[in-house]
């Protein structure tokens, strides 16, 4: 009996001093992170392994530059979605193309200094341009110009042979690199580890699972700054919102589900979010792929999705069904064709026809052609984006519908970025930023010259991963750029519409929106759709628009 | 008597005393009802054996819930429509855990079975033969039996990247998971070979291979039963494991994939426990019933387990290396 | 049938086979141990070998086209990777021999994960993460396991023990993965007690500073109870079932006859022999616990081996991988060896003889 009772009493000690250790242990630790000059942002870099690359040309191949490059780099200016296409300074204070479209002259800003210190002079810029003309894989606009000169210090001036109005947003958004830390590098695979740019950071400390940057103190705006250092983590999104609520993380770019009802009505006073529209997401094909090439299919497909439950169970906000160009019929109305206004809506009956058109019959539940064999697609996607994993399965699962079975695979983001240049794919989804004008992103999309090989030797690029290659496509898109003249070059987009409407190269499935969700348990300022939507917060976003965020944020409690 | 207690699994260690294997069998047989432990064990096994069977059906044609339907209706709490509540796209959970069972089950059979007929395959020959062949395959059935099994699994898992879905998991499992099984057939074998019968066909001239496929292995059976049946909870163990880490098929319905997608999609902060508790539950109870049966046929074997007064110097480890052995 | 004709020297029966050959010495188990182990390294080295060369398609290339997309491959990585991938064109026996050379230098190429850092210190750095981990926590579990199951086992049927012999095996049952999750929310979501990812706080500089070293104990208790958790339950059980086999021989029965004291003789008596078992079991589920454990640490991110495992398997970066198989499955040979030699010193079958 005795025996019996001292058993438990000896557990519960052990138990208890275990507990004990652990409880302890973690309120010694809690006070650390959270410094009032600290920012810790989730970039959504789509890892869980960051990389040290800071190569700020290189675009595509997920190195640890996309999301890190705006911080510590800047291109010569922004485009601003919010204002129709407007251009922002930011490296350059100021731009002007010649009535020809053959001359462009930028200015510098002179206040502009690299963070080694020296000046950014418009050397650095010719050595730039130079280098992006002479190597292909850097050159993701398709930027070709006759000469380029440094005019003085401050000014450089770019020549074109022909007309080139349509260059001149791909022109401003190039990054510049600092020509004495570049010269004779690979500008391709060089890693740039000790990172010299003109932006307003510099990198601190490198970890795999978090880069942090510092403020510069020679950088023109760093006196009107208050955010010193930025920690820029591996997010875990299942308990992000946690580390939000308690302030351990100020804002986030990742698309958190079910925002609305998780975070914001959980403490509307110190959470929120601004998700303005910046482009349109499409689901696109893989057009080197032979029943791909069926346009009937590809119309069929695009009968038979449901967007708005896309939209719905994906939770994306701010988000809205489109036309099948592209264009929002509010911020693109100018060049948009009122025909093609309306988005495509489902019509499972429709579908099927053109599925029958296509050359396939419904057997079981199950698209067959000619030969009986199932039509099967794979669909890849990114892993660590869950909300488009999400997005894969409610497309997989609506096509199914009319027969078309989708295989969703997830990979990483590195595995993504490959398979998709190499065309190892039949579907994929993307979104596209709305440039200047229509053409930048329909060139980036559609341009042969972008389309790789069809043996899959010379990797797709740009944004051309559907392998669209049409001579009607390309005059169009020519005749688009050619011209200095709007109308023209309206009616050359609308020719270019009809195409695309009725081709159907890609699938439009929504607008698509560029954001942040924030706290302002930390920092207070942010940008929100009623009180003062003055730009995009998201801090993956390309542009001056995230230093415009930070320039603004004021301590809590200030 | 020692050599008894290195053995995982548990039947052989009766049989292992030589001559009182096939009365101890009958007498399990007999007994095995009254074991409270073992039965409920069995019981839970086989609902879900039948839950696996006739489950879809009942849950997609009678009840019309469908684990892949996309509904308005997001996660949503249990409610008379939906058993278990729905997932962030709206689909049932009750229906996703049902046809997960079948999923998950036929998956853990197919690896089960690969493993069973190599560890029978294996502990046979070897226990049989003897000598060279028996050291050879015994030592290398113990250093798979040492290397951690999970890794091994991941990387050729790895080099696959899902072709061929989840039952490429399933043969790599298989292939992977066969040593704990072939010791304790060889062990059995090893008593079985010196026994009357077994000689007596020796001396009839009977083939080796006859001799082992119509002597031996029929008194194997019990063994290999129980072999396959922590096989199979293993097996559906490391499967869910992979699909959970997101190396398995997405496409697919399945306990392990129910819980990746929960935890992909943030069930956690949604506070929809409904969604990944489920899964959870139902791979903690099969395992559980393993365990249990171990345990009853632990008392079986070890009456001082039941607390009866007699005195047996048998080894009682098993259970835990069983148990053990459903974790990796 | 007795114990000598078993197993060729496995881990556990070799201590069998000392107790039935009476002539058997410590040293001689030792140096079949040895053996042993040996062996099944090398079967270890063989596997990551032969698993690359049967895979479909070439997976150097497939590293090479990767590596050639983030910088130039210099002949020396190509070789490095050549080696340890397959060389079509040259023989398999010399690209074993290249291979075992690669190995003996310490060369596992370049990781495409944390390019351009080499595979050995990628998992240099990860390694003492995971050994601390899963060697701390395995302690404590075996500590606080057999210490429950003595408990339990003692007067069987208790109420102590109707609870916990239940409970220890539907623990044991829960699945690593599922448990890391279910700790996740309680004590990191629902009640952010405790970090939810990472092994230390990242806005500290590594080092032994008393901030990093609790921030290391902090973030490593949700991974530690995890394991704590799935692993406990076995070795409960296990200590349980052998004390109640042990409490009933003879020599505790004459012991208590003796009017020793029941705790004394529990303890001196029953549970000392009781424990072998327990210890031999050590060695055979450390492979498990390191499974299981790599489950976790994918959940927490924690920076162990596992969780660069994890990433190395969904980058398909074959050359951290097959070396993270390689170290761990070493480690736990090692593990093995070392609870195994132990066995052999605590068993008193090879004390008389020795």
């Amino acid at each position: 009996m005795k025996l019996g009772r001292r058993p438990r009493r000896w557990g519960s000690i052990t138990i208890c001093a275990t507990l004990g250790l652990a409880l302890s242990a973690c309120q010694g630790g809690a006070s650390a992170g959270g410094a009032k000059d600290t920012l810790v942002i989730n970039y959504a870099s789509g890892k869980t392994v960051l990389q040290e690359n800071y190569n700020p040309l290189v675009t595509t191949g997920g190195t640890a530059t996309q999301g890190t490059r705006i911080y510590m780099f800047q291109s010569l200016m922004g485009i601003d979605n919010l204002k129709g296409g407007e251009f922002t300074p930011w490296l350059a204070s100021a731009q002007e193309m010649s009535k020809d479209g053959r001359t462009l002259t930028i200015t510098l800003d002179k206040r502009a200094t690299w963070s080694d210190g020296k000046p950014v002079t418009a050397e650095d810029v010719v050595f730039t341009f130079d280098l992006v003309k002479k190597t292909p894989a850097l050159n993701g606009t398709g930027i070709s110009f006759e000469t380029v000169e440094a005019k003085d210090d401050k000014t450089v001036v770019m020549t074109f042979e022909k007309a080139a109005f349509t260059q001149v947003p791909g022109i401003l958004k190039q990054y510049i690199v600092p020509k004495k830390h570049w010269e004779g590098k690979n500008p391709v695979t060089f890693t740039n580890p000790k990172p010299v740019g003109s932006g307003p950071y510099t990198l601190e400390r490198f970890n795999p699972k978090q880069v942090t940057l510092q403020l510069r103190d020679d950088y023109w705006r760093s006196d009107t700054i208050k955010v010193k250092h930025i920690q820029l983590p591996v997010v875990n999104a299942a308990t992000e919102i946690s580390q939000m609520m308690s302030g351990k993380q100020d804002v986030s770019g990742g698309a958190i589900a079910n925002l609305e009802k998780l975070y914001i009505q959980k403490d509307p006073k110190k959470n929120g979010y601004f998700y303005p529209s910046y482009g349109f997401l499409s689901m696109f094909f893989n057009h080197d792929r032979p029943q791909l090439q069926n346009v009937h299919l590809r119309k069929a497909m695009s009968l038979a999705m449901d967007r708005e439950q896309q939209i719905k169970l994906v939770t994306a906000l701010g988000a809205n069904p489109i036309s099948q160009t592209g264009l929002d019929a509010e911020t693109q109305s100018k060049w948009l064709d009122p025909a093609y206004k309306e988005p495509v809506e489902q019509d499972l009956a429709a579908a099927k026809s053109e599925l029958k058109k296509a050359g396939y019959t419904l057997r079981g539940g199950k698209a067959v052609d000619a030969k009986g064999k199932p039509l099967a697609l794979k669909y890849i996607e990114v892993s660590d984006f869950a909300d488009s994993v999400q997005r894969a399965r409610v497309i997989a699962s609506q096509l199914m519908k009319i027969g078309v079975k989708v295989t969703v695979q997830p990979l990483a983001i590195a595995t993504y970025n490959e398979a998709k240049a190499k065309g190892e794919f039949d579907l994929a989804a993307s979104g596209y930023a709305y440039g200047a004008v229509p053409w930048q992103v329909y060139n980036s999309m559609l341009n042969s010259q972008f389309a790789g090989s069809a043996d899959g030797k010379k990797p797709a690029q740009t944004n051309n991963f559907l392998r669209w290659r049409d001579d009607k496509t390309d005059r169009l898109l020519d005749e688009m750029a050619s011209s200095g003249d709007e109308k023209k070059q309206i009616e050359a987009t609308r020719k270019l519409e009809k195409v695309i409407v009725d081709e159907v190269p890609y699938v439009t499935l929504s607008s698509i929106t560029a954001g942040c969700a924030w706290s302002n348990r930390n920092w207070t300022g942010w940008p929100s759709e009623k009180d003062d939507p003055y730009t995009y917060c998201a801090p993956w976003y390309d542009g001056p628009e995230f230093e415009e965020v930070l320039s603004r944020l004021k301590p809590a409690g200030s | 008597m020692t050599a008894v207690q290195s053995v995982p699994t548990v039947p052989e260690s009766r049989t292992a005393k030589g001559g009182r294997g096939a009365r101890i069998l009958k007498g399990l047989r007999r007994a095995l009802p009254a074991n409270t432990k073992a039965r409920v064990g069995l019981g839970i096994i086989a609902a879900y054996v039948l839950v696996a069977a006739v489950g879809p059906w009942v849950v997609q044609s009678l009840m019309g819930l469908s684990p892949t339907d996309l509904t308005p209706d997001v996660l949503q709490p249990p409610s008379l429509a939906h058993p278990l509540g729905t997932t962030q796209d709206g689909s049932d959970v009750f229906a996703q855990l049902v046809v997960g069972t079948r999923t998950s089950l036929l998956v853990g059979a197919v690896a089960a079975i690969i493993s069973t007929v190599l560890s029978v395959a294996i502990g046979l020959i070897g226990g049989y033969y003897g000598g060279t062949v028996d050291s050879v395959l015994g030592a290398i059935t113990n250093a798979f039996l040492v290397l951690p099994g999970l890794p091994l699994v991941i990387v050729l898992a790895g080099y696959l990247q899902g072709r061929g879905g989840p039952y490429t998991v399933a043969l790599v499992i298989g292939l992977t998971g066969w040593a704990w099984g072939a010791r304790s057939k060889r062990v059995q074998t090893l008593s079985l070979r010196s026994r009357d019968f077994v000689l007596n066909a020796r001396l009839l001239g009977e083939s080796n291979r006859r001799i082992m496929a119509v002597e031996v292995l029929p008194n194997l059976l019990p063994v290999i039963s129980a072999t396959l049946m922590m096989s199979l909870v293993t097996s559906i163990l490391a499967v869910s494991g992979l699909e959970f880490l997101g190396i398995g098929d997405i496409n697919t319905t399945s306990w392990g994939q129910m819980l990746y997608l929960a935890q992909q999609r943030q069930a956690l902060m949604s506070g929809a426990w409904w969604w990944f508790v489920p899964p959870g539950v139902a791979i903690t109870v099969l395992g559980a019933a393993a365990g249990l049966v171990n345990f009853g046929i632990d008392e079986l074997t070890n009456p001082r387990l039941r607390g009866a007064r007699k005195q047996t110097r048998r080894a009682a480890e098993k259970s835990r290396t069983a148990g053990k052995a459903a974790q990796s | 049938m007795t114990a000598t004709t078993l197993a060729p020297g496995g881990p556990v029966q070799a201590a069998g086979k000392a107790a039935g050959r009476r002539g058997g010495r410590r040293s001689r188990i030792l140096l079949r141990r040895i053996g042993f182990y040996l062996g099944t390294a090398a079967v270890a080295i063989t596997l990551n070998f032969v698993i690359p060369r049967l895979m479909p398609g070439d997976p150097a290339s497939v590293i090479l086209t990767k590596m050639g997309q983030k910088e130039q491959i210099s002949p020396a990585t190509e070789a490095s990777i050549r080696a340890l991938f397959g060389m079509p064109d040259t023989s398999l026996w010399q690209q074993y021999l290249d291979y075992l050379g690669q190995l003996a230098h310490l060369d596992f190429g370049t990781s495409i994960t944390y390019f351009p850092t080499p595979v050995s210190t990628v998992i240099s750095q990860g390694l003492p993460w995971t050994l601390g981990l899963v060697t701390l926590t395995t302690v404590l579990a075996f500590l606080l396991g057999t210490g429950l199951g003595i408990l339990a086992g003692s007067r069987p049927g208790s109420r102590f023990d109707s609870v916990m012999a239940p409970l220890a095996t539907f623990l044991g049952s829960m699945p690593y993965f599922w448990v890391a999750t279910m700790m996740l929310l309680l004590l990191s979501v629902s009640v952010p007690v405790f970090p939810s990812q990472n092994g230390y706080d990242l806005a500290l500089e590594p080092g032994l500073t008393p901030e990093f070293i609790g921030s290391v104990i902090t973030y490593g208790t949700l991974p530690a109870i995890t394991i704590i958790v799935s692993s406990v339950g076995g070795w409960l059980l296990g200590m349980r079932n052998m004390m109640i086999t042990t409490v009933a021989e003879d020599y505790v029965s004459l012991a208590e006859a003796k009017g020793l004291s029941r705790w004394r003789v529990l303890l001196s008596y029953a549970a000392r022999n009781a424990m072998l078992p327990q210890v031999a079991s050590l060695a055979i589920s450390i492979g498990s616990v390191v499974g299981g454990s790599l489950l976790a640490e994918a959940v927490f991110q924690y920076p162990g081996v596992g969780f660069l495992f994890y990433q190395a398997v969904i980058n398909l970066d074959y050359p951290l991988m097959q070396a993270l198989f390689l170290a761990i499955s070493l480690s736990v040979l090692c593990a093995n060896f070392i609870a195994d030699s132990v066995y052999v010193f605590l068993d008193p079958r090879t004390r008389e003889d020795a």
